[in-house]
């Protein structure tokens, strides 16, 4: 089963690759208030509801309930998906950015270590060695960038994701 | 994300997380993060700086200490790894923390990185810029896609 927070923290469950069904907009539709499945999963997805914490708690009374409206959202039976209705759905992409005086277009890389050169010791803000080479900084950041896996740098390739090989089995 | 059901916990899911830093500081002339105790905590804690997603795998037996994992930088991938190969695995690092404090359902964990970081190359690493695109997948979720931008 493949769980989406989307559209201002709404819960939906992944139908196939693109479709969602919204159940955070399903308990709130009349005619699907009476299903079984909905009155069983409402109380975990009101509009207030952001944590997932009461439903994963309650997982074993919900997971079967979740599991009935993806059964009757793929049925294609729209006399038994009074559920909801599916919507399309693509993953979002997501926006990072730097915060403020990092990588900003006065201060590239180049023209900081232009400087560097010029003045070597005019920034030395945590009080170490300002002359710090490539190797040296690699060294002294070892012990943390190196400290969570016991894997080696492998070769690198040019593919792109191999989205259908680890695509998801789908719901289960 | 871990589940917590009659004192026990487990786990109930897994999704990618992309977990930026702030490297600039250790380049001649970077701009500090800070110049005292807060230099590590503020470079991996700033707005927009984790991406987790795109959805969250719920499956009763997944082995979370056997997950592969994959980074992609502009198409060209940067990581390959599993989380077989981590030196402290998940069910240890949970056995850890509960000594410290309780853990509860909803509780999210996440693992470091594998080799392929740019940092590894120090300054001659290749370091994110504005405009790249990096994308993350883990196990059989879906691919994280997340673009660095500027403020």
């Amino acid at each position: 089963m493949r769980i989406v927070r989307f559209d201002n923290w709404s819960t939906g469950l992944l139908l196939g690759e693109d479709r969602v069904l919204d159940v955070s907009a399903t308990v709130q539709r009349p005619e699907a208030v009476a299903l079984p499945a909905v009155q069983c999963v409402a109380p975990f997805f009101t509009p207030h509801s952001l944590d997932w914490a009461p439903m994963i708690s309650a997982w074993p009374l919900v997971k079967p309930a979740l599991e009935q409206l993806i059964a009757d959202a793929l049925g294609g039976d729209p006399r038994r998906d009074r559920a909801g209705h599916a919507q399309r759905f693509a993953a979002p992409a997501v926006a990072l950015a730097y915060p403020p005086g990092f990588r900003d277009g006065g201060k590239s890389r180049r023209s900081r270590g232009a400087r560097a050169e010029r003045d070597p010791g005019h920034f030395d803000h945590r009080g170490t060695d300002p002359h710090r080479d490539a190797q040296g900084t690699a060294e002294r950041l070892h012990g943390h960038t190196r400290n969570s896996y016991r894997s080696e740098r492998r070769g690198h390739s040019t593919t792109r994701p191999p989205d259908a090989r680890l695509r998801s089995r789908g719901p289960r | 994300m871990l589940t917590r059901r009659d004192g026990e916990v487990g786990y109930w899911g897994y999704t990618a997380w992309n977990d930026l830093s702030v490297r600039d500081h250790y380049f001649p002339g970077g701009p500090p993060v800070d110049a005292g105790p807060l230099v590590w905590a503020l470079q991996k804690n700033f707005a927009t700086g984790n991406a987790a997603g795109p959805w969250m795998v719920v499956e009763d037996d997944f082995d979370p200490g056997d997950l592969e994992l994959r980074t992609w930088v502009n198409g060209e991938q940067r990581q390959e790894g599993s989380t077989a190969d981590m030196i402290h695995s998940f069910t240890a690092t949970v056995e850890h923390l509960s000594n410290y404090l309780p853990l509860a359902s909803g509780d999210m964990i996440t693992s470091g990185t594998p080799a392929g970081a740019a940092v590894e190359d120090g300054s001659a690493g290749r370091y994110l810029e504005p405009g790249d695109v990096v994308e993350i997948q883990v196990g059989s979720g879906g691919v994280l896609r997340t673009t660095v931008g500027k403020f």
